[in-house]
């Protein structure tokens, strides 16, 4: 509540982050493998009796790789940076604040990696052979080391480890139980991606006995990865919070009536995607001169939807964090949460970013909407509300505000009984019911008096098992309590 | 450990300014600050030669005149490379204006987001269009001019945002209003009066810088035999340095003439903001005459240090921007408000990082570049 929610239309925050996330990710697990790729294609290249030739097609890739790595893939980079800010300003800046120097340090590995990979790029004519492999070794060794930066806040995100907010250990944070694991995955991935690059131009090759070898050497890269990847997969797996592996486990034998949650699909696009990349693969291995452009291009594109399908995955899991058990996604931080009084208390006195003088209950619902639930939530767009509340009268909003959080994905509500009813008519209100908080609160509060009654009638053994559904609360409590005066009579 | 009661005072401050980050600075603001000023006059001075460049680039163009292609060529093909470098030297900046200003800078950037979030495509754009130009600018004759005007719109507007973002940072007196109009992001600080002054002040120097580069390149063509090459780009590019030089100081005028009365008052008290004023002056009045000297010269070195001189004039600009910055938040925000709770051991590794980076890209750039030097000998 520090910071003000950007209130997007259609996409939302969050969206735009996934979009730009999902390019970035793909791009740059291909940049660091790719040039692990770079520079053992130099050195095969030097021991080939053809080697001249490879090297007109490693200039190609090498060009590929310099346009597509630094134009698309490093102003994505910028681009998560931006959205992150828009999407959880409060999350970007404890992530700045504590990792000030992991990012300093992170950015000197990118100006070392682009101006290393300019020096081979450029100087390709003029360099001489052991310059270029030196070049292109510095570039795969560098690239990985800003991977290894950047894996330290990424896994830190979803698995804090000993890191509290009372005790910012920022060791314990960076080396986090995630962090080890992901590496070594992340690093698999990048070989594979970087194989199936290589693959693309060398689908293209004119020479057939050339193209066969050379697809060979790209395979190599390729099988190998697909093969180990699942192994540490399951060493990462181990080690996600319980809740975090519920929630992917729960989808996967189908919690909420059997429907196959959207986490688990991520799940197992990543699996498929991998399972098909290993059959082609072997396939493209056993007959290399079949191998058409178009059908690299798939084989590429099938490797980005499971990395794609891996990413969301995790993304999904860390709900209804940004930071695991540290801050909720709506900015609430965990530690206020569990201040019951602090929770309870009016939410717009606590906020900062709404007009001082809100003159309906609706337009306090809109606030509160706004302050506390698009940062997940469109109204009709992207994770619509709409659709989430079709069947909701206002009794249910404000039961449902109270125990949305037990479900496990969802923030704990913030706010008063008052700030509930008003979310709720708000709410209502996008579905054309036009029901006042004032009017939601006096039925939940008969109908809470009814319950009340219908209790102490059990009790008392003269009670039917339950209401009939058709009765409104309020004339039901009106029933319960004549009931009531007839027990008394 | 972080006091609870601070938290308890940085949930419940009043209202909009946010709360400062619980875990604070991680080393006393000053040294941030220096490697801001540092960073952002390198992100500045690339920012320089690319827009210049693209500019100087489309005026030569549009003329048509061929005994001018060489500097289109070294411009043109100067621009995939200028602009990966404005992207990787704005990093560290825009980190440490998060860091320091964090507060001021989230909450602008969302109450513009819908535009600040357009600055990703607009990157791309440009970024893609310059390599475009490059890579096809030798089998196809037609379009350049579109594709290096595209590209340069995209990077103006960038630059427009970005004013647009860190002058609003600097204004919280005008956020609630505009939030509750427009909590999609689609605002922008048009009525803000240094708006307009301020981008062409960062602008209209890259006229200047981009023809000192024109010099050097000039300098070194000489240096590889190629004259006729190297007084071509050094007529021309003494020619661009007063034209920029002297728009700036227009618009200099202008955004005295618009500040606020106390913050003009400020500039001028005789204070370390004064000195660091006229400092930028002479050292960019330097920067020009060192320019003349250089095109009069086959020598590298003037046209070097006058380079040097005018990336001292943008630090002493960057240094100045920062100071009127934390004097329009005076009533606000000061950054002794922000703990410093410090990190040295991670600013030890960031140090050792830089320098054995830097170390290394030396030493490589001293293997790398004779051999490219060599061949580009006549």
């Amino acid at each position: 509540m520090n910071y003000p929610l950007w209130d997007l239309a259609f996409s939302g925050s969050g969206l735009i982050v996934a979009i730009i996330a999902t390019i970035h990710v793909f791009i740059s697990h291909f940049a660091i493998g790719g040039g692990i790729f770079l520079w053992l294609a130099e050195w095969w290249s030097g021991k080939q009796p053809e080697g001249a030739e490879i090297r007109k097609w490693l200039h190609k890739y090498a060009t590929f790789f310099l346009v597509y790595t630094t134009v698309f893939g490093a102003m994505t980079g910028v681009g998560i940076w931006f959205s992150i800010q828009l999407a959880s300003a409060e999350g970007t800046s404890l992530l700045i604040h504590q990792f000030v120097f992991v990012w300093a340090s992170e950015w000197v590995l990118f100006l070392a990696e682009l101006t290393v990979l300019y020096l081979y790029y450029y100087g390709w004519k003029t360099n001489s052979p052991r310059m270029q492999l030196w070049l292109a070794g510095l570039y795969a060794l560098i690239s990985w080391g800003s991977l290894f930066a950047i894996n330290g806040i990424l896994t830190f995100m979803l698995t804090p480890g000993n890191w509290t907010l009372e005790n910012p250990d920022i060791a314990a944070g960076f080396f986090n139980p995630g962090f080890w694991p992901s590496l070594f995955i992340r690093t698999l991935i990048m070989i594979l991606l970087g194989g199936l690059g290589g693959l693309v131009i060398a689908s293209r090759i004119p020479v057939e006995e050339l193209k066969e070898k050379t697809v060979r050497f790209c395979i190599r890269f390729v099988i190998p990865a697909a093969l180990l990847a699942p192994f540490f997969a399951v060493w990462y797996w181990s080690v996600l919070p319980d809740s975090a592996a519920k929630l992917i486990e729960g989808g996967a034998v189908g919690v909420g009536g059997g429907r196959m949650e959207a986490i688990t699909t991520y799940f197992i696009t990543a699996i498929v995607a991998g399972a098909m990349i290993v059959v082609a693969s072997t396939v493209v291995y056993l007959r290399p001169k079949a191998l058409t452009f178009m059908t690299a291009v798939a084989i590429f594109l099938i490797g980005m939807t499971g990395v794609t399908g891996a990413e969301f995955m995790r993304e999904m899991a860390r709900k209804p964090y940004v930071i695991h058990g540290v801050l909720y996604s709506n900015a609430l931080w965990k530690h206020k949460a569990a201040d019951a009084d602090y929770m309870a208390k009016p939410y717009l006195e606590k906020s900062r970013w709404h007009p001082a003088e809100i003159p309906s209950s609706l337009e306090r619902g809109e606030w509160l909407f706004r302050l506390q639930c698009i940062s997940c939530h469109t109204r009709d767009g992207y994770r619509a509300i709409i659709p989430r509340t079709a069947a909701w009268n206002g009794d249910f909003g404000v039961k449902w505000f109270e125990r949305m959080h037990e479900q496990g994905v969802m923030p704990p509500f913030e706010g008063s009984l008052d700030d509930r009813a008003a979310l709720t008519e708000y709410l209502l209100s996008l579905h054309g019911k036009k029901e006042n908080a004032v009017d939601i609160l006096k039925k939940l509060e008969a109908g809470l008096e009814a319950e009340k009654i219908k209790m102490i009638l059990q009790e008392a053994g003269r009670a039917p098992d339950a209401l009939p559904p058709e009765i409104p609360a309020d004339e039901a409590a009106a029933d319960a309590a004549e009931d009531e005066k007839e027990a008394l009579k | 450990m972080i006091n609870a009661s601070l938290l308890n005072d940085i949930f419940t401050a009043a209202a909009p300014m946010p709360g400062v980050d619980p875990l604070g600075y991680g080393i006393p603001p000053l040294l941030f600050q220096l490697l801001s000023y540092l960073t952002f006059s390198m992100h500045i001075t690339a920012m320089n030669f690319t827009v210049g460049g693209a500019i100087l680039f489309l005026w030569l163009h549009l003329r048509r005149n061929d005994a001018t292609l060489p500097i289109r060529r070294y411009l043109g093909g100067g621009l995939p490379l200028g602009m990966s470098y404005v992207v990787t030297l704005g990093i560290p900046p825009l980190l440490f204006v998060q860091v320091l200003y964090g507060q001021q800078f989230y909450s602008s950037s969302i109450l513009i987001g819908s535009f600040w979030i357009l600055i990703i495509p607009l990157l791309i754009t440009a970024y893609g269009l310059f390599y475009l130009h490059k890579l096809t600018r030798d089998s196809r004759r037609s379009g350049h001019g579109a594709i290096i005007f595209i590209g340069l719109v995209a990077m103006l507007l960038i630059g427009f945002f970005y004013v647009n973002n860190i002058t609003l940072s600097m204004t919280p007196e005008k956020w609630l209003d505009m939030y509750a109009a427009k909590p999609d992001g689609l605002s922008l600080n048009l009525s803000e009066p240094t708006l307009f002054p301020r981008f062409l002040l960062f602008i209209t120097p890259a006229i200047a810088v981009s023809g000192l580069g024109i010099i050097l390149a000039g300098s070194f063509l000489s240096r590889w035999g190629r004259e006729a090459e190297a007084s071509l780009f050094r007529s021309f590019g003494v020619r661009a340095v007063p034209v920029g030089f002297v728009l700036q100081a227009v618009c200099a005028l202008w955004i005295i003439a618009v500040l606020p009365e106390n913050i003009s008052a400020f500039v001028f008290a005789g204070n370390s903001a004064t000195v660091l004023l006229v400092a930028g002056i002479i050292l960019a009045a330097l920067a020009a005459i060192l320019a003349l000297i250089a095109a009069g010269s086959k020598r590298v070195l003037p046209a070097l240090l006058s380079l040097i001189m005018a990336f001292a004039a943008i630090f002493c600009h960057a240094a100045l921007r920062d100071m009127v910055r934390l004097q329009y938040l005076a009533p606000v925000f000061d950054l002794s408000q922000v703990p410093v709770k410090t990190q040295w051991g991670m600013f030890g590794i960031f140090v050792a990082t830089l320098l054995l980076g830097l170390a290394l890209l030396i030493v490589l750039m001293l293997r790398v570049f004779p051999g490219m030097a060599s061949a580009a000998r006549k």
